[in-house]
């Protein structure tokens, strides 16, 4: 494992991790899905307030 | 107050969203209950005393330097077949929404176990049929036909002597398939893997017998190794299968 896969872990690194949960119900595919989506998740988001939240997925 | 990310438009969350448009509503509906519920109680997964989002609401358990950096990562039902994946991270009082996924696809309600399905994969694509059950083609069943005497013209109703009935039995050989499944059937008889091939009514329903066949050994697979006869029975089913979707 490079040095930087230990702040940010890569995809790769995030789906053996995952994939080593012998008790989660996610098919491998899934895993994959799930495991790029950790890797990828944007740092800088500032994010929004629950309620924010809340109205976004009301009007979604 | 959490603040939340990966939520918004274009976000991961709301691509995954997208993808189940027949239960959409009911995604948004416990997602927000599932924020509300997050709001008050910020944890990852349960805690005792703290329950979380619904019963399977749980962390990964993942080991080795993803795991120990990022160990909170947490799954929580919304429907019976999505979850949320979502992680809070308490220092800096945010909640990240990583998406909702779908649980496996067969629907046994038991998680699977990777490894085992590998295994399991494995012997599958490594199996070699005895050479005394090749496939081929479905052919009739075993019958016994009785033939009875033919009257011609009038029936004559003078006594006659007593004659031994004339009959012709024809034994038609079994077909091949026939002669499969009886010898896949000795390996485990108290299947009744012939008995239902033979209350199957299509190739449709025979291909669902094998296919619930190969289920449950799946299930017990998981509690234990085969036995050499199960395994023997497992080789069959699936030269069974090969027979059935032979073109």
């Amino acid at each position: 494992m490079k040095l930087n896969e230990i702040s940010k872990p890569s995809r790769k690194a995030i789906f053996e991790s995952l994939c080593s949960d012998t008790e989660q119900p996610f098919t491998t595919v899934t895993l994959q899905e799930i495991a790029e989506s950790i890797s990828k998740f944007d740092d800088s988001d500032p994010g929004m307030t629950v309620d924010e939240a809340l109205d976004w997925l009301k009007n979604a | 107050m959490l603040r939340v990310l990966g939520a918004g438009p274009n976000s991961e969350l709301a691509k995954t969203i997208d993808k189940f448009t027949d239960q959409r509503d009911r995604i948004k509906t416990e997602l927000s209950k599932f924020l509300q519920w997050k709001n008050k109680t910020p944890y990852n997964g349960s805690l005792p005393g703290l329950p979380g989002f619904g019963d399977s609401d749980r962390k990964f358990r993942s080991g080795g330097n993803f795991g120990s950096k990022l160990p909170g990562i947490s799954h929580a039902h919304l429907t019976h077949n999505l979850s949320i994946v979502y992680f809070v991270d308490k220092e800096t009082n945010t909640i990240r929404l990583y998406g909702v996924y779908s649980h496996d696809d067969i629907g046994t309600g038991s998680p699977p176990d990777l490894k085992r399905q590998d295994q399991m994969g494995g012997r599958w694509a490594n199996m070699k049929f005895d050479a005394s059950i090749q496939p081929t083609a479905l052919g009739p069943s075993t019958k016994t036909i009785t033939q009875k005497p033919v009257s011609q013209g009038k029936p004559n109703y003078a006594p006659k002597p007593k004659q031994p009935v004339a009959s012709t039995t024809v034994q038609q050989e079994e077909s091949p398939f026939v002669q499969m499944s009886k010898q896949v059937d000795s390996f485990w008889p108290d299947r009744n893997l012939f008995k239902q091939l033979q209350n199957a009514r299509s190739k449709t329903e025979q291909l669902a017998v094998i296919n619930g066949e190969v289920n449950y050994i799946n299930v017990i697979t998981k509690r234990h190794s085969l036995y050499p006869n199960q395994m023997q029975y497992v080789r069959g089913l699936q030269a069974l299968y090969n027979a059935l979707t032979k073109k």
